[in-house]
């Protein structure tokens, strides 16, 4: 049968298609790529499954320290497996409470439980996920993950003056927004977001990489030495005292805190990104899950750091109380209630563990009122 | 770039797919031009020492081979240029500070930072090709190359120019000048060298490497004579497999564009005495020595009528040239060191000539070669001591192995070395048993392709892609 072509010509495709090459001047493969090749390919994708199935192993994950999700913020890989143990043993997340290090030790979820069990005679699951210098805008980030994957009946977020301050470009929310995954669950693809998203082998690779070179530190559990503790709730307890939250701080003094606060706080600016990321937050107390603003409690030393004191203070409270009014969000301020014992800070704005059980059972107290008044329905069967 | 980076791979696939679609003679000028960007990718000033030595070189041999007065003039004048090239640049760390320091004592003050030279890339490798090229063609036992692309390409053809081969004009020129096919066959052998040296650089190398305590060698009173000796093994067969691996990767590479490098290892630590070692341990390197140091020595002292010609020519040849070679390696005394140690270990293996006719190694009983193993191996890694560290820190090491009184051994991250060593090992010998580089293509498909996976999983999953860690010979 003629197809039109000249026998030559089809003998030359022919041969083209089995992967000869006709008269080339230095490349001359006399066969198509051969069966070992196909092989290692398939080898290679074997291995690989066998891994990812090994890698979401119990077993497998037990002896290392959670993975980083990409991520070079030292607290989030905890939080994430943390919550990720904590909602498979609770068999639901109640209630999560984000921020930044004053609700990671601020906020105490067992007080917390107890104040609304105290009030309604129920028991709740609540978890601390404060993250380290985060601001606004990437705790709107990391609500979104939340809220996906886990479904809370309640999302709280503790909130404070400086959320606002820090733009989104400095290295401590950059730290968490420009991670790929955290990247990648905001809608931006990347192959590495989508990688970490979908493959537990992809996660472990630098435990991996890091045991085949012997090294075990922040690798195996047992051998990692944090210079803290984050409970299976969320919770940081900080047992340090301050006794200087109530006094001026001094000019001379060149300690972190200081010269952080006098750098946030001199020319008080609240910045429209941040407000941006509070009222994408703000937005889930539509669709479904209940919001809660929360001013985190300050020492009146923190006052000082302020270029026009209180009244930039007042500043923060007044827009995020205006935003909060317009998306039907309770807003409930700490500052007038002044309840923290002076024995409860670690500094002008961290409460340590005593503080964090008097804010915290408040704070139980308050949603079990609201729930009663009926302005929430969070936990209503 | 360092060849296991991506910006490598890319690059040099890159230059492969333009290769393959020119004709032969275009296909020189576009090595050398991807050669050289090679070579500004890591500093412009490297690419211009290189052209200068290369258009020096390349006149000096046309006139050697034109000019029958004075030949043996210009030969010297070449080699001068040549050693005072490879000096002026690897001596200048000892040097400079003293220039320095006159220069600030005149008053006449130098940038901020001081006097740098950077040692150019390639420099101690490709000297030793234009000395090697100029005494081939004064010897009249090769052509001067006429044409300044292919002599070009000899010294600068990127695969070999970080560290070697050491290729002689002798054998590469000719290659340059033919047709080039890469077939099925080549590109088999290519591809298994690849393999073979990211085995050995990336799983093997970087682990072994990675493995070491940090103080063992800093503080070796703190250690066990056991436990230095298990980790001096550990160095070894790390430095062998780093340098092994870099060469298979670039033989492999350079197969890709038809032209076949030299070996350069053949299981170095398998040897039974310690000519054979040099006959297996940077086989190019010894080679050339053995060409243009010890040949011509011993040939000079043949030519003496001395009555202790023999003596002589026992200990003069081997000394000077393992003292070249470590001073090739380094100007430095630890350095010299390490070379005066192998040229003893030479000469007092061939002691026992002067009274009796040498056995070859292979007619010598079984037990004695295995026991000549172990000795060579032994003695080479106590020269390995002055080669990686500084004279005080390796005689501290050396008294620390002497110290016999604690035996205690830490084990536990021996264990998990264990496999890895054995591994390099169990390598080796496949290759020695078989007397074939090659004897890993001749298993069976579903082999091949299971270690090839597994070296692809090491890679992209265990290594987390962090594979770009300098080779240590890159260093000379």
């Amino acid at each position: 049968m003629n197809n039109g072509l000249d026998p030559q010509p089809r003998q030359s495709l022919r041969l083209l298609l089995r992967g000869v090459q006709l008269k080339p001047a230095t490349l001359q493969i006399g066969t198509a790529p051969g069966k070992t090749v196909w092989l290692t390919v398939l080898l290679f994708i074997l291995l690989t499954a066998v891994a990812e199935g090994v890698a979401r192993s119990e077993s497998f994950q037990a002896p290392l320290t959670p993975p980083k999700m990409g991520s070079r913020h030292y607290q989030l890989g905890h939080k994430l497996a943390l919550l990720n143990v904590f909602s498979q043993k609770t068999g639901r997340v109640d209630c999560i409470m984000l921020g930044s290090s004053m609700v990671d030790t601020g906020f105490d979820p067992a007080a917390f439980q107890t104040g609304y069990q105290e009030m309604t005679g129920r028991n709740i699951h609540c978890f601390n996920f404060g993250i380290d210098a985060s601001t606004a805008a990437s705790i709107a980030a990391l609500a979104r993950i939340i809220v996906e994957d886990y479904h809370p009946r309640l999302l709280m977020i503790g909130t404070d003056a400086r959320d606002y301050a820090v733009p989104k470009e400095d290295p401590d929310p950059a730290v968490v927004l420009n991670t790929p995954w955290v990247a990648y669950r905001q809608g931006e693809f990347s192959l590495e977001g989508w990688l970490l998203e979908h493959s537990y082998l992809y996660r472990y690779r630098q435990h991996l990489g890091r045991l085949a070179r012997f090294q075990f530190e922040d690798t195996l559990w047992a051998n990692t030495k944090l210079n803290y503790e984050i409970l299976p709730n969320g919770f940081t307890p900080l047992s340090k005292v301050s006794t200087y939250i109530n006094n001026p701080p001094n000019p001379a003094d060149d300690s972190f805190e200081v010269t952080y606060y006098t750098r946030i706080y001199s020319s008080y600016q609240m910045l429209h990104e941040n407000l941006e990321g509070l009222e994408s937050i703000m937005e889930y107390n539509q669709s479904g899950t209940p919001v809660i603003l929360v001013e985190m409690p300050v020492s009146d030393g923190l006052y000082y750091f302020f270029g026009n004191r209180e009244a930039d203070y007042n500043r923060f409270l007044t827009r995020v109380g205006e935003l909060a009014r317009l998306h039907h969000v309770p807003f409930w301020q700490t500052e007038p209630l002044d309840f923290i014992p002076d024995d409860g800070w670690v500094d002008y704005s961290h409460l340590n563990k005593t503080g964090a059980v008097v804010f915290s059972t408040w704070l139980g107290q308050q949603v079990a009122r609201a729930e009663h008044q009926g302005s929430i329905k969070a936990f209503r069967p | 770039m360092t060849i296991t980076s991506l910006h490598f791979v890319l690059f040099t696939a890159l230059a492969l797919a333009v290769y393959y679609l020119l004709p032969r003679r275009l296909q020189n000028v576009w090595l050398l031009f991807v050669s050289y960007v090679f070579i500004v990718s890591w500093d412009w000033t490297f690419a211009a020492v290189l052209g200068m030595v290369t258009a020096l070189n390349f006149l000096l041999a046309l006139r050697l081979r034109i000019n029958d007065q004075g030949r043996r003039g210009l030969l010297w004048l070449g080699i001068g240029f040549n050693v005072l090239t490879l000096v002026f640049f690897r001596a200048a760390g000892f040097f400079l500070p003293e220039l320095e320091a006159m220069l600030a004592f005149l008053g006449l003050s130098t940038q901020a930072g001081g006097l740098q030279i950077l040692v150019p890339l390639g420099l101690s490798y490709y000297t030793l090709q234009t000395i090697s090229y100029l005494v081939d063609v004064h010897r009249g036992q090769l052509k001067a190359e006429s044409d300044f692309v292919n002599f070009a390409l000899y010294l600068a053809y990127f695969p070999k120019l970080l560290a070697g081969p050491i290729e002689r004009a002798s054998a590469f020129l000719p290659k340059l000048a033919q047709p080039r096919r890469v077939d099925n066959r080549m590109i088999a052998q290519s591809v298994m060298l690849i393999f073979v040296g990211l085995v050995r650089k990336l799983m093997i190398a970087d682990t072994l490497t990675a493995s070491f305590i940090p103080d063992v060698f800093q503080l070796p009173a703190k250690y066990s004579p056991p436990e230095l000796v298990f980790w001096l093994i550990i160095y070894a067969f790390a430095l062998y497999n780093d340098f092994a691996g870099y060469t298979d990767i670039v033989r492999g590479l350079s197969g890709f564009f038809g032209i076949e490098l030299s070996a350069n290892f053949r299981a170095p630590y398998l040897s039974r005495n310690f000519t054979e070692f040099w006959q297996r341990w940077h086989i190019t390197l010894s080679q050339w020595l053995r060409d243009y140091v010890y040949y011509p020595i011993s040939r000079a002292l043949s030519r003496c009528n001395s009555s202790y010609r023999r003596l002589a020519n026992l200990i003069v040849p081997p000394l000077i040239t393992m003292l070249v070679s470590g001073m090739w390696h380094g100007f430095s005394l630890n350095m010299i060191l390490w070379g005066g140690l192998h040229g003893s270990y030479l000469i007092v293996e061939r002691i026992p000539t002067l009274w009796q006719p040498l056995v070859p190694t292979q007619n010598q009983p079984r037990w004695r070669q295995w026991l000549g193993v172990v000795v060579v191996f032994s003695f080479v890694i106590l020269a390995w001591v002055p080669f990686r560290w500084e004279l005080p820190a390796a005689f501290q090491l050396w008294e620390a192995l002497l110290n016999w009184s604690d035996i205690a051994i830490r084990y536990r991250r021996m264990l998990f070395v264990l496999p890895l060593l054995l591994g390099s090992v169990v390598l080796d010998f496949i290759q020695y048993r078989s007397e074939d580089e090659f004897i890993f293509l001749k298993w069976s498909s579903l082999t091949k392709a299971a270690c090839m996976a597994i070296v692809l999983f090491w890679i992209f999953i265990v290594t987390a892609g962090n594979f770009e860690k300098p080779f240590v010979y890159q260093a000379f």
